[in-house]
């Protein structure tokens, strides 16, 4: 079975299909969704892995094989993207440039009010502002972006699927049938699969 | 004297501007609904509904795939699932330590929810099962008072796991009704009716999606105003400090009275009376209205009173507000609501014409 998400991570992956979702979704005034989502890929490579804690998510960060856990997250290029080999330590930016980047981030998608406010409830605003006070890692959005993530391919994904440009970049492009490994991502992972990567989507 | 070729050109121009004639009397302006309220209201469920009511192509165009309907259940399921778990540490409840195991397989598998597909859904029915039958659960989702937001179709998808954990598993109207899915952005579908083209917009209630509201005011023939009744003892999702019945009050005021919809037909529906019945029984209506002096246990009167706090907000004696209860789930009963809309909306058009 294939789910509407899987379609929607390999349109993400692709220059063109995440150019034409972007235009879409300014159609229906729903564009800081996807440009809140990619700025906080960009945000997750410039910042350091969290600790991991024993409740925390720890798979998303460890190197070690993803076979022992019971989700695998080989479709997901928000997941795909932590697992890229994290780049030397002196490539991440220092706390303070993050800080004032993600205060930027705050201020323009989360803080009550601001102007690409984001559709999230209270207590997750709360915990980034919290949040902020603290050492800063790259999992420092990662609830907000997660939520965000569902509303994109529960909510927008769908309609979009309907529209004349997609249907034609389906037929140029041959994109959105997946290839069948892809299929069932709760299967074992074979080490191929870590190969697949955003290419072009931080930006 | 004119060439015979500026004579083509003329002929050529004549018959471009007679197409353009045609095509303008083919453009008729849409009669335009919008859907106002809050979050949660039921914006979107009447939105479903009344795409219902339209022909097949309508309804294929405006209707997400039944493998994403299946997918949003999923979600619905282990998300009210994992509320209901964190509440147990929020009061402090003790779980036993095969509990604990079991929650955490629940626990690893909300956090990776883009993941979640059919297979990993049955693989945890038995133990999102287990937790929704245990006692401690269902006190707490009993409890008037509780403390966080579940959805109000928890309880309907909760009771019927085992429907929904088989591979053969189609979602009916209902269980499409019934599903939670945010509305961020601005949603337009187009139909006709009778020959007339109608342009259904259904927009995301919260309070930061309503800067995003004012993009389709124009043109509105009517405002469709959604206000769930049974929310007169909740606060906001988005904002614990506001009241929802304050809110959406707040807003309807704004909306009746804005100028935008001098000219537009105004319906208020006083949404979810299901479940408003239910809840005056347990929540007296005047620990949260001190103003109601009326029977807390009596419908008629507790309705009214909210009823009539919405209506008292318009300032313009000329303007008529058609308001109806109702319950969004129930097809019928909308079916009745929108045809008394349509014939209203068609016998004003007429009398215009």
């Amino acid at each position: 079975m294939i789910y509407p998400n899987d379609v929607m991570n390999e349109v993400l992956r692709d220059e063109v299909g995440c150019g034409l979702f972007k235009s879409y979704l300014k159609t229906i005034y729903c564009s800081e969704t996807l440009q809140f989502w990619l700025e906080i890929e960009n945000f997750k490579a410039n910042a350091p892995p969290a600790t991991p804690t024993l409740s925390g998510p720890i798979l998303a960060f460890s190197s070690a094989p993803i076979e022992s856990s019971p989700s695998s997250s080989s479709s997901s290029p928000s997941s795909s993207s932590k697992n890229r080999p994290s780049s030397p330590s002196g490539k991440y930016l220092s706390q303070e440039e993050l800080r004032v980047s993600a205060q930027n981030v705050f201020d323009k998608y989360l803080e009550n009010g601001s102007e690409f406010e984001l559709n999230i409830d209270a207590f997750s605003r709360e915990l980034v502002r919290q949040a902020l006070n603290q050492e800063i890692d790259s999992s420092l959005f990662d609830d907000v972006q997660k939520v965000v993530y569902e509303s994109l391919w529960m909510d927008c994904f769908p309609p979009f699927t309907h529209t004349a440009a997609y249907h034609k970049y389906k037929q140029d492009t041959g994109k959105c049938h997946l290839p069948e490994f892809l299929r069932i991502s709760f299967k074992k992972k074979s080490p191929k699969k870590d190969d697949i990567r955003m290419k072009t989507v931080t930006k | 004297m004119c060439s015979k070729k500026d004579a083509s050109v003329d002929f050529l121009n004549s018959k471009k501007i007679d197409r353009e004639i045609k095509k303008e009397a083919m453009e008729v302006q849409p009669l335009k609904l919008l859907l106002l309220g809050g979050g949660e209201s039921g914006k979107s469920t009447i939105f479903k509904q009344i795409i219902s009511f339209q022909d097949e192509k309508t309804k294929k165009e405006n209707t997400p795939s039944s493998d994403s309907i299946v997918r949003n259940i999923y979600q619905n399921i282990v998300v009210s699932i994992q509320t209901l778990l964190d509440s147990l540490y929020l009061y402090d409840l003790e779980i036993s330590y095969e509990d604990r195991e079991r929650a955490k397989l629940i626990e690893n598998i909300s956090e990776h929810l883009e993941d979640l597909n059919q297979h990993t859904f049955i693989s945890i029915a038995q133990d999102l099962k287990y937790f929704w039958a245990k006692e401690v659960v269902q006190n707490i989702y009993n409890n008037p008072n509780r403390l966080f937001n579940l959805n109000d179709s928890a309880e309907y998808f909760l009771n019927g796991i085992d429907k929904y954990a088989v591979p053969q598993y189609k979602p009916n109207q209902t269980d499409l009704l019934r599903v939670r899915v945010k509305t961020t952005g601005i949603v337009e579908a187009d139909f006709s009716i009778n020959e007339l083209p109608f342009k259904l917009i259904d927009v995301g209630g919260q309070k930061n999606q309503r800067r995003k509201w004012i993009h389709c005011f124009q043109n509105i023939t009517c405002v469709l105003f959604v206000t769930s009744i049974n929310d007169y003892d909740t606060v906001l999702e988005e904002d614990i400090n506001i009241k929802r019945l304050d809110d959406s009050l707040q807003i309807f005021r704004e909306m009746v009275n804005s100028h935008w919809f001098e000219k537009s037909a105004f319906v208020l529906f006083l949404n979810k009376v299901d479940l408003f019945k239910q809840k005056i029984k347990k929540v007296p209506l005047s620990d949260h209205l001190k103003d109601f002096t009326g029977r807390n246990e009596s419908f008629n009167e507790t309705s009214q009173f909210i009823k009539n706090k919405f209506l008292h907000t318009n300032k313009n004696s000329e303007r008529f507000i058609y308001h109806h209860f109702t319950c969004a789930l129930d097809t019928e009963a909308i079916e009745v609501v929108f045809k008394s809309i349509q014939d209203t909306l068609l016998s004003s058009i007429t009398e215009i014409l």
